[in-house]
């Protein structure tokens, strides 16, 4: 097989895989989309359709007016941003510390911790997290779902920093020191425009891990008015029979905004990680 | 010398930074925006399943409370809805650190369970001498009474009986309602014949162990028997008549797995399965409860030729009564408001509206058949035993599941089971150690 | 012991304190910069653990609030021989090395895919990012609707197409409902390890690719020898992370199946939320949780002891 034929074969067979993959990925997503649109008629039946003659924004329409869903997603909007600013803050200087000043006895050890805090089953972690909250008073308030979802967070952050900061090499840093600059200018100045990428990549990651959290989300938070979007959802599963369209309309709005902010900071992500390659 | 300088800026950016972000997340975050207390009003806390989004019986219960509010600006309930599962858990986590709220609505499993907790506030002094007391089912208030005292406001009662599609009865040729278990099964053969899916069960959710429950005492046994010292125990594995009758009640469910008359699929059927299936006519049978009624006010053409009878039954003729409840959680700080919400809930004026065809209101009854069907069964109702019946409701649902997947015989699924329920007896302490 | 006045004067004493100064002007920014991650870590993750230890040892049954007290090693006891504790362990290794392994295999072959040149890479990638942008609650909602044995599209589907005779009920059979978990587990998860592969395979120097391929490396050999050294670590990581949060995980299963059919795919994380808020049983979920941990630990502690003395009898080959 002469080498031009063999290429065609190799990239139609990566065409071919990605597509079905692609399907994999979207199948579920298509469905959902699919069935929020379509009038209830055409939700229950014996030959479900991707496609739907009579699409309708009657099931949104239902979320938004029979609940305070744009509340939910306010609260969840508030809880996710500032755990991804908390966590990125903290989370930068300890994957700094654990790379550059890890000199100082203990500092290389939290890097193990770090994964160590990870075998912690999270559905026990429910119960002394609660009486923490309990006992700072901060059951029912942002503050308390942003320090947990930090809690939760600046782990797996940090190890993801940590391993792009190792691929830093120290002579940029060394200039900027001679220039008496001191440690944390140095981090603002000189790492963090650097590293703007996997930053931006590892606080989509915070992001989704706070908008998504589902068991914290609703045992820290027993008021209407602190809702979050995705424990919300079950609003709509229904007392006595499950409206799949309602549902799904339910589900749709809760991804759009984490769509959104992908869309947003796609470029960075890939690059980001790509630069941030662990090593 | 040129050093220290830096250090102090650093570590006062770093403490600025640290200060401002507590600071700004503190007084902007740490608070609710608490409801402003006027004068004397009063805010009660109600966590409850309904939620407000198009299913009319929940709207309905709504409605209910939305009257009260109105009527009463001084005492407003206030509810955050959360389906059952979370409110369990909620209140569990909550008992542990007195975060409860003022009331949450209640299965019927729960209450022993809350009340071994030292949870609930004991309402028999609010509620002993009050005129209305009569206008409750007495059977109600038997199955919220623990010990001689009531602890939870019943709010609306489910008593099982046996709906069937009339129209597909006809098709099969049947003109009555199975009176007995080998009638239903050879009803349920006609209509297999007839193509027509005969019977439905449920596997999981609360409504399985409920179910279950109802089989069990028709037989004549319990799935835990009160003993002479007051404790509990399941007698199925010392008491031979016993377990006949509990492996009789297996055998119903092996019979009709193997006679075609339930599916295994039927094994993972919720509750929300086997209302809509019924309900849009799937399948001909099913033990059922009144809150069916709000399927014939929606778009099911099937609901229409359903009728209702007593449960077929080889034994008694009894059923299950589920009450469901309004619990009122101890140290609530307005008794006295939440006890005058609480009798004005289970007055006709609220129960018109709420729960029309489940009340506890004796004086509730429309005059249609499900309202009339329904009502004269109440008294041959029968409540769980008053024991923790959370563990144990688990169990029961791993029963019906391995008798329909045919993975363990009647009589073995029966001795399985008592172990279970003693076991689950004993780690709550309820075990009475008397054979 | 406090520092005394006249301790100030001894020189040993004058000697530690300006070491404890030197030791303090040399290493604290490195203590400031980790000490907010230090704090989380503490505050709220290893503390909730040592307490979870703690509880493991009493009995906190609320149900019998007079019994509360320490119990020694009953709770452990209790765990291990009355429950189907090891069943239970089963299902969580067939649960974690399903999802674990198939996460990998479809990270890894997309993460290849990616890393070559071709039209529409950008848009692909996006595209299979997708499944770990929806919420895993929204995630298993959309999986019941869509396996639905009487109204899902994917046995519509499948009967279509004449693969199956009749509808199956994926999450309700028991045979089936761990294999449907997995592949379920498997489609939210695997985007992380594509991102991950595909980032270290893109950091592989060109040069070492193009001097394979002048030696007439096949693909395979191209990736095998050359890439893969450079996926290594990435993989480890990601196994090793991803081994803990599959086989602790709790909600997905839950809001999936929440254990069943009968205990069809209950893992030790279900066992816990069943103690805790069914039972009612802290101590014994503690302890059920503590047995989780230890066994993530054993597990870690012999692969890595595999590991080295793998790489020991390894190592005089390249020489013999």
């Amino acid at each position: 097989m002469s080498f031009v034929v063999r290429r065609r074969v190799a990239s139609t067979v990566t065409y071919v895989l990605l597509g079905l993959f692609s399907i994999y990925c979207l199948f579920p997503v298509a469905w959902m989309v699919s069935t929020a649109i379509k009038p209830a008629s055409q939700v229950r039946t014996d030959h479900p359709s991707f496609f739907t003659g009579q699409p309708t924004l009657i099931n949104f329409l239902t979320v938004l007016e029979h609940s305070q869903y744009l509340m939910y997603a306010r609260n969840s909007l508030i809880v996710s941003v500032f755990t991804t600013l908390l966590s990125l803050t903290i989370s930068v200087f300890a994957a700094y510390a654990i790379v550059r000043l890890s000199q100082a006895p203990g500092v290389r050890q939290l890097g193990s911790l770090l994964l160590v805090s990870q075998a912690t089953p999270p559905v026990l972690l429910v119960i002394p997290i609660f009486f923490i909250m309990s006992d700072m008073n901060l059951l029912n308030t942002y503050f308390g779902l942003i320090i947990t979802y930090t809690a939760l967070g600046v782990p797996v952050c940090t190890w993801f920093l940590r391993s792009y900061l190792s691929n830093i090499p120290e002579d940029i840093e060394e200039a900027a020191r001679i220039d008496g600059c001191s440690r944390v200018s140095l981090v603002f100045r000189v790492i963090l425009p650097i590293s703007l990428p996997s930053v931006v990549a590892t606080g989509v990651y915070a992001f989704v891990l706070a908008w998504g959290s589902f068991t914290f989300g609703y045992t820290l938070v027993s008021s209407n008015a602190m809702r979050l979007v995705t424990p919300a959802l079950s609003l709509f599963t229904g007392l006595w029979t499950v409206e799949w369209g309602l549902l799904m309309a339910a589900a749709v709005l809760n991804v759009i905004p984490v769509a959104i902010l992908y869309i947003v900071v796609q470029k960075y992500i890939v690059g980001g990680l790509v630069a941030g390659a662990i090593k | 010398m040129a050093r220290f300088p830096r250090v102090q800026s650093k570590a006062t950016v770093l403490g600025l930074a640290a200060a401002l972000t507590l600071a700004g997340l503190g007084t902007g975050f740490m608070r609710v925006p608490a409801a402003t207390s006027a004068s004397k009003k009063v805010v009660l806390t109600l966590w409850w399943p309904n939620a407000a989004n198009g299913d009319p019986s929940e709207v309905a219960v709504y409605d209910a409370l939305q009257l009260w509010n109105k009527n009463n600006p001084n005492i407003q309930v206030q509810p955050t809805v959360m389906p059952y599962s979370q409110i369990q858990t909620k209140v569990t986590l909550a008992a542990t650190t007195h975060q409860l709220p003022d009331m949450a609505v209640t299965l019927p499993g729960l209450i022993s369970q809350y009340y071994d907790m030292h949870i609930l506030d004991n309402l028999s002094p609010y509620l002993n001498g009050w005129a209305g007391k009569s206008q409750v089912y007495n059977a109600v208030w038997r199955a919220v009474t623990i010990n001689g005292k009531i602890m939870a406001m019943p709010q609306y009662t489910d008593v099982r009986a046996l709906l069937y599609h009339t129209n597909d009865f006809a098709k099969a040729g049947i003109t009555t309602p199975p009176k007995t278990w080998a009638q239903l099964i050879a009803d349920g053969l006609k209509l297999k014949q007839k193509g027509i899916a005969p019977y439905g069960i449920t596997g999981t959710g609360v409504r399985e162990p409920q179910e279950l429950f109802a089989y069990i005492v028709e037989s004549g046994t319990n799935i835990a028997n009160r003993m002479p010292d007051g404790k509990y125990r399941n007698i199925w594995a010392t008491n031979s008549a016993a377990l006949k009758d509990a492996t009789a009640v297996f055998q119903f469910y092996a019979t009709m797995r193997k006679d075609g008359l339930i599916t295994a699929q039927q094994a993972s059927w919720h509750w929300k399965n086997l209302d809509s299936n019924f309900a849009l006519g799937n399948i001909a049978m099913a033990q059922e409860g009144p809150w069916m009624a709000t399927y014939s006010l929606k778009d099911y053409p099937q609901m229409k030729n359903v009728a209702i009878a007593p449960l077929p039954t080889d034994n008694k003729p009894v059923t299950f009564l589920e009450v469901n409840t309004m619990s009122v959680f101890k140290g609530a700080k307005h008794i006295k408001d939440i006890v005058k919400f609480l009798k004005w809930w289970v007055s006709p004026a609220a129960q018109k509206i709420a729960y029309p065809s489940e009340s506890v209101n004796v004086h509730v009854v429309p005059n249609t058949k499900w309202g009339l069907g329904f009502a004269k069964l109440i008294n041959t109702g029968r409540p769980f035993p008053n024991v923790s019946m959370s563990s144990i409701e688990q169990q029961m649902m791993y029963a019906v599941q391995y008798v329909v997947l045919n993975q363990k015989t009647p009589q073995a699924t029966a001795l399985w089971l008592s172990q279970q329920v003693n076991n689950d007896l004993q780690a709550s302490g309820e075990l009475s150690p008397q054979k | 012991m406090g520092i005394g006045p006249q301790s100030l004067t001894r020189n040993p004493s004058v000697l530690r304190r300006s070491k404890v100064w030197t030791f303090i002007r040399e290493y604290y920014v490195a203590y400031v910069f980790s000490g907010p991650a230090i704090l989380f870590l503490v505050g709220l993750l290893f503390v909730p653990m040592v307490y979870v230890f703690y509880l493991s040892f009493r009995q906190v049954n609320l149900l019998l609030p007079a019994a509360h007290g320490f119990v020694g090693w009953q709770n452990y006891l209790y765990v291990l021989q009355s429950e189907p504790f090891w069943l239970y362990v089963r299902h969580d290794v067939v649960w974690t090395l399903g999802s674990v392994l198939g996460e990998y295999a479809v990270g890894m072959t997309t993460a290849v895919l990616l890393d070559q040149k071709i039209v529409g890479r950008a848009f692909f990638r996006g595209i299979i990012i997708v499944p770990w942008l929806v919420p895993i609650a929204v995630a298993s909602v959309v999986w019941t609707w869509i396996l639905d044995p009487s109204y899902g599209i994917l046995d519509y589907l499948l009967k279509q197409i004449g693969l199956m005779p009749t509808a199956v009920d994926w999450l309700g059979t028991p045979s089936l409902a761990m294999l449907s978990i997995i592949f379920i587990n498997i489609w939210r998860s695997f985007p992380l390890y594509t991102l991950m592969l595909l980032a270290s395979l893109q950091a592989v120097p060109k040069d070492e690719i193009d001097a394979a391929l002048i030696d007439g490396a096949s693909a395979f050999q191209r990736f095998w020898m050359v890439k893969f050294p450079y996926l290594k670590i990435a993989s480890i990581v990601l196994v090793g992370l991803n081994v803990m949060w599959v086989f602790n995980n709790f909600s997905f299963i839950w809001l999936l199946t929440t254990g069943g059919p009968i205990t069809a795919t209950t893992t030790p994380a279900i066992e816990i939320y069943q103690e805790a808020f069914q039972s009612f049983n802290f101590g014994d979920a503690a302890a059920l949780a503590v047995l989780m941990i230890l066994l993530l630990f054993v597990t870690f502690a012999i692969v890595r002891a595999l590991f080295a003395i793998w790489q020991k009898v390894r190592a005089p080959r390249p020489i013999g």
